[in-house]
């Protein structure tokens, strides 16, 4: 027999029952927070994904570009450091030219020099350009304009301008008109070697070649 | 009989009191998840930025490492060069001086 009266039993069934009403409520109601609180964040990863990728691939980027800096800046310091020493020794060639001269190599170099010139230019009445100091070295020159005239098929006349050019050695050397000028000056003819000899200066400067980080492409 | 009815009544106004309490708590927990789902974008932004930010500092430091051993070593290679040059200078400056005499060659 129960302890509870019929009416007691009632008052419990109702109160049970409000209980477990209660009890559902709460609960769905935390089921449902849950299932959306958790579409929420997969929504924001979602939208946010393309965003982070971007910034991710934006830093990859920064250190692609310190990366290539680099290697430029070091294939510079390297190419810099060679162009140095390449310009050192034609610096160091051109302090040797101007030793020699007076000797009798530089003399037979401006005749020749004057020969080819006048060849060049095809012979007739042409005017030598030198130093002032080469000045007497020409005009003791014997036979130019028959070596010119056998060449060019002209006859030919070499005289030597009263102006002098500015420069370590060489020479100049125009037609009468002065409209075709052969520049045989010794500057120039430095710049010739650099652009037709540069690799094979190269090669003789540095025989055994140094690895170098290249940019990449 | 009318003591049972008493009681029933008594008993239906706390059921009533009970699920009253139930929906109120149920309301709190839909606001507690709607405040959590307004939070729930920046939160994630802010957490991303952090992890972005640290991987980018950590990219950027390595490559800040990787150059400075890439220009030691291109410093090391133009010493080297230099070096080397300074031995063969004496031989390039005569290839130098022997090229600007074959300008003045033999005459043709």
């Amino acid at each position: 027999m129960s302890a509870f009266s019929p009416a007691d039993q009632i008052e419990k069934a109702i109160i049970d029952e409000a209980k477990a009403q209660a009890k559902k409520i709460v609960e769905d109601a935390e089921v449902a927070a849950r299932q959306l609180t958790e579409e929420a964040l997969e929504n924001a990863q979602s939208n946010l994904a393309g965003w982070a990728a971007r910034r991710k691939q934006m830093a990859q980027g920064t250190g692609d570009r310190i990366l290539g800096k680099a290697r430029n800046d070091a294939h510079m310091r390297v190419m810099n450091a060679k162009a140095a020493m390449i310009n050192e020794a034609f610096q160091q060639a051109r302090k040797q030219f101007e030793k020699e001269r007076e000797s009798a190599q530089y003399k037979t170099f401006l005749k020749n020099l004057i020969t080819n010139a006048g060849i060049q230019i095809g012979g007739g009445d042409i005017v030598v350009l030198v130093r002032k100091e080469d000045q007497p070295i020409i005009l003791k020159i014997t036979g130019l304009g028959t070596a010119i005239s056998k060449q060019a098929g002209q006859t030919t006349k070499v005289s030597v301008g009263k102006q002098a050019i500015d420069a370590i050695g060489g020479v100049m050397v125009q037609n009468k008109e002065g409209n075709i000028t052969v520049d045989y000056r010794v500057e120039t003819l430095l710049t010739q070697v650099d652009v037709k000899y540069r690799n094979a200066i190269a090669k003789i400067l540095f025989p055994i070649e140094v690895k170098t980080e290249k940019p990449r492409e | 009989m009318s003591e049972v009815l008493n009681g029933v009544q008594k008993a239906e106004a706390e059921a009533a009191k009970i699920i009253e309490k139930a929906q109120s708590k149920a309301e709190e927990i839909k606001r507690d998840a709607e405040r959590k789902i307004r939070e729930t974008e920046p939160n994630v932004r802010s957490q991303l930025t952090e992890e972005i930010t640290a991987l980018q500092q950590g990219i950027e430091k390595k490559a800040q490492t990787q150059a400075k051993t890439i220009l030691a070593k291109a410093d090391n290679e133009a010493a080297a060069i230099e070096e080397q040059a300074k031995k063969h200078i004496k031989k390039t400056v005569d290839f130098i001086v022997s090229a600007i005499y074959s300008f003045g060659g033999a005459a043709k």
